[in-house]
């Protein structure tokens, strides 16, 4: 026996340390489930029958078919209504991509009391909740006989895409140091040769950020393709609607077509996720 | 190495002899004027004519103006009046782009999307010049620049010194008009600035292009200058050679600015009779001959630490009475802080003299008239720290400055 008594710092039980782990795993679970079930949910009835998907006891194994995915392309006009959606979406948002850029690089290069003004108007263009203006709208596309054409999505979308793009676009910009450009001027760059070859591809991953946000809400928006398309000329969400109809809600078909709706979105996605995380990520980690 | 050397058209010795009859204008600036957007006047009528070949170098303390003068001859910041040009073609309202310069950035502003190799090429692929050619000169100076081993890598993968070399020779890789650089060195370590200042030194005697340097270190600005431009408060206070920068500063502005340590300034006052002054009730006889009728007047008194001796010889042979407060043995000399007495009444004057402007400078560069003197000395000086000793002070290098104005006197 010694007099020399040693006490170990207080620390936490290793256990307490795993229970801690335990429940932000679980927690972190909990919400990815919650996300991805109604997803699961469209996928796996898009792969059901009709009766199935019907059935008051949802299975959860059952023998997939994909004949809804067939009904959805060759028995109805959601085919054409995809490209419908997949034209208005890329064209407003590079049309959006284009304007916006050009409006934001001087608002970021020049920063003033007037480019704030300025900036924070093009942004309360986007706070006006759109349901207020669909009816001048469509009577001033009507007026202009435009109403039932693509153009006036494109339009609409090019337009209410515009804010988004111009603001992020300006962060983006704004975040590049102005002396690589002067370092280009001066080594006898033009100004539209340093914006294309220097500023642009400096900027490509807030670019790809800013095209993908602005697709998604070019592509998901309803409101106004439902007011101002015509039949043959219906965006695929609106199209989704014509699963529903006096007789029945074809539930299995309208999740083969939202699945098919969500495709494109999630490859874009995908392909351009190595930007994305950039482009999230550029003003911070510079 | 050779091939680098064989394109230059106009070496140092030749460029230099033209400067040196006044014909050749490389970079000059006639009257300009900056007044920024919020209304400060960043340049106040700068009038400034580098000969051609020149290694100028724009130094001052922080906000007087050297960066806003080399914007302006880049054509990044537009003149509110005033002539710039460059080899006699007036740019003042030139693009950057056809101006015909190169510059090197502070923070190097190289490409970063682009490799090394792409970087270099950038200046010659804009101006339309050939690929076979670009291949060539990319790689000449690459090879001049030791870059040659990085030209695939991104700029990123770089190290502080290798990045500072891009853009020497993204500047270096066709010859402009004019090198513009601003701070190049600020953003390395120290030994590698004294490197690539040596460096510099000589890539521009093999080019033999007018350089405009602009720095806010006067060592750099003194070791690297054909002639230095000191300024201060967007006005140019004297551009000169280092040498004459030195000894004949033309205020004490500039006098205070150049030199490391810094001149010694005090309080004196002329005796009557004129014949030389008194400072802290020590005379001292000066080599001018001074305004007999202004007996009394207040003058300041610079001497270089420098232009102290330890013992009488032929050139320092005034004596000064002195309290050595701290010996430091630096190796190779010894620096004894001393001061003379004095009142404490000398110190407000010193505050009064300067201004408000100068005041500030002086807390930062330690420099105020009245402070305890330094001198500096060879090891052998036998001064010991608390013990009154005279030293000898050459009249030669005594300066004199006027105590309202500050200006040179004499």
């Amino acid at each position: 026996m010694t007099a020399i008594s040693y006490t170990p710092p207080r620390r936490r039980p290793r256990w307490t340390k795993r229970v801690g782990l335990g429940i932000q795993a679980s927690a972190a679970l909990l919400a990815t489930l919650l996300f991805i079930a109604p997803i699961f949910w469209m996928i796996s009835t898009a792969l059901k029958t009709g009766n199935q998907a019907f059935s008051a006891t949802p299975s959860i194994f059952f023998t997939p078919t994909f004949e809804n995915f067939a009904h959805v392309f060759t028995g109805s006009a959601f085919g054409s209504a995809l490209m419908t959606s997949t034209f208005t979406a890329s064209v407003s948002t590079i049309l959006a991509l284009i304007l916006g850029a050009g409006i934001a690089y001087p608002l970021a290069r020049r920063p003033g009391a007037v480019q704030q003004q300025v900036a924070f108007w093009i942004l309360s263009l986007r706070i006006l909740p759109p349901i207020v203006v669909i009816i001048p709208l469509f009577l001033l596309l009507r007026s202009v006989g435009l109403t039932g054409s693509l153009w006036s999505l494109i339009i609409l979308y090019t337009y209410m895409n515009l804010p988004l793009t111009v603001w992020l676009l300006r962060g983006f910009f704004a975040d590049l140091p102005v002396e690589i450009e002067e370092a280009a001027y001066v080594d006898g760059a033009s100004r539209l040769r340093t914006f294309f070859g220097i500023t642009l591809p400096l900027a490509l991953p807030g670019v790809i950020s800013t095209a993908l946000l602005a697709f998604i809400f070019a592509w998901n928006e309803f409101l106004f393709a439902n007011v101002l398309t015509g039949a043959s000329t219906r965006t695929a969400p609106v199209s989704l609607t014509e699963y529903v109809n006096p007789v029945s809600v074809e539930w299995n078909n309208i999740m083969a077509a939202g699945t098919l709706v969500v495709l494109p979105v999630w490859i874009f996605a995908l392909a351009v996720q190595r930007y994305l995380v950039r482009g999230m990520t550029m003003g911070a980690v510079k | 190495m050779s091939n680098a050397a064989d394109r230059q058209d106009a070496p140092r010795s030749e460029s230099r002899a033209v400067a040196q009859d006044g014909q050749g204008a490389g970079v000059e600036f006639d009257q300009v004027v900056v007044i920024f957007p919020d209304g400060i006047m960043a340049l106040k009528g700068l009038d400034l004519k580098i000969r051609d070949g020149e290694f100028v170098v724009l130094v001052g303390p922080s906000g007087c103006g050297k960066s806003t003068a080399l914007r302006a001859l880049a054509g990044l910041q537009p003149v509110s009046a005033g002539t710039i040009r460059i080899k006699d073609r007036d740019v003042t309202d030139l693009d950057p782009q056809a101006r015909d310069i190169a510059m090197v950035f502070q923070n190097y502003a190289l490409y970063p999307h682009k490799s090394v190799y792409e970087n270099l090429a950038y200046p010659l692929r804009v101006h339309g010049m050939p690929g076979g050619d670009i291949d060539r000169l990319v790689r000449q100076t690459g090879e001049l620049l030791a870059l040659t081993p990085y030209l695939q890598r991104k700029p990123r993968a770089l190290s502080g010194g290798q990045r500072q070399r891009v853009a020497m020779g993204r500047a270096l890789v066709r010859k402009p008009a004019a090198f513009l650089m601003d701070e190049p060195l600020s953003n390395l370590d120290a030994a590698l600035r004294v490197e690539m200042r040596t460096e510099i030194l000589a890539l521009h005697r093999r080019i033999g292009v007018s350089t405009v340097y602009v720095t806010h270190d006067q060592v750099e600005a003194m070791t690297m200058g054909d002639r230095v431009a000191v300024m201060r408060a967007g006005v140019l206070q004297q551009f000169d050679t280092p040498k004459a920068l030195y000894e004949k500063p033309c205020n004490i502005f500039v006098a205070a600015f150049i030199g490391s340590p810094a001149i010694n300034l005090a309080f004196a006052e002329i005796e009557a009779g004129g014949a030389a002054l008194s400072m802290a009730g020590q005379r001292i006889p000066t080599p001018w001959p001074l305004d007999v009728a202004s007996a009394g007047r207040k003058l300041v008194l610079g001497i270089r630490p420098e232009a102290f001796a330890y013992d009488q010889d032929a050139a320092h042979d005034i004596a000064l009475k002195v309290m050595p407060r701290l010996v430091e043995f630096m190796g190779s000399e010894v620096l004894i802080h001393f001061s003379v007495n004095r009142d404490d009444s000398d110190d407000q004057d010193a505050l009064a003299l300067v201004g408000e402007e100068d005041i500030k400078l002086a807390k930062v560069d330690g420099v105020t008239v009245g402070k305890p003197m330094v001198a500096r000395l060879d090891t052998r000086c036998p001064a010991i720290a608390g013990q009154e000793f005279t030293l000898w002070v050459s009249r030669q290098t005594m300066q004199l400055f006027d105590a309202e104005t500050g200006a040179t006197l004499g």
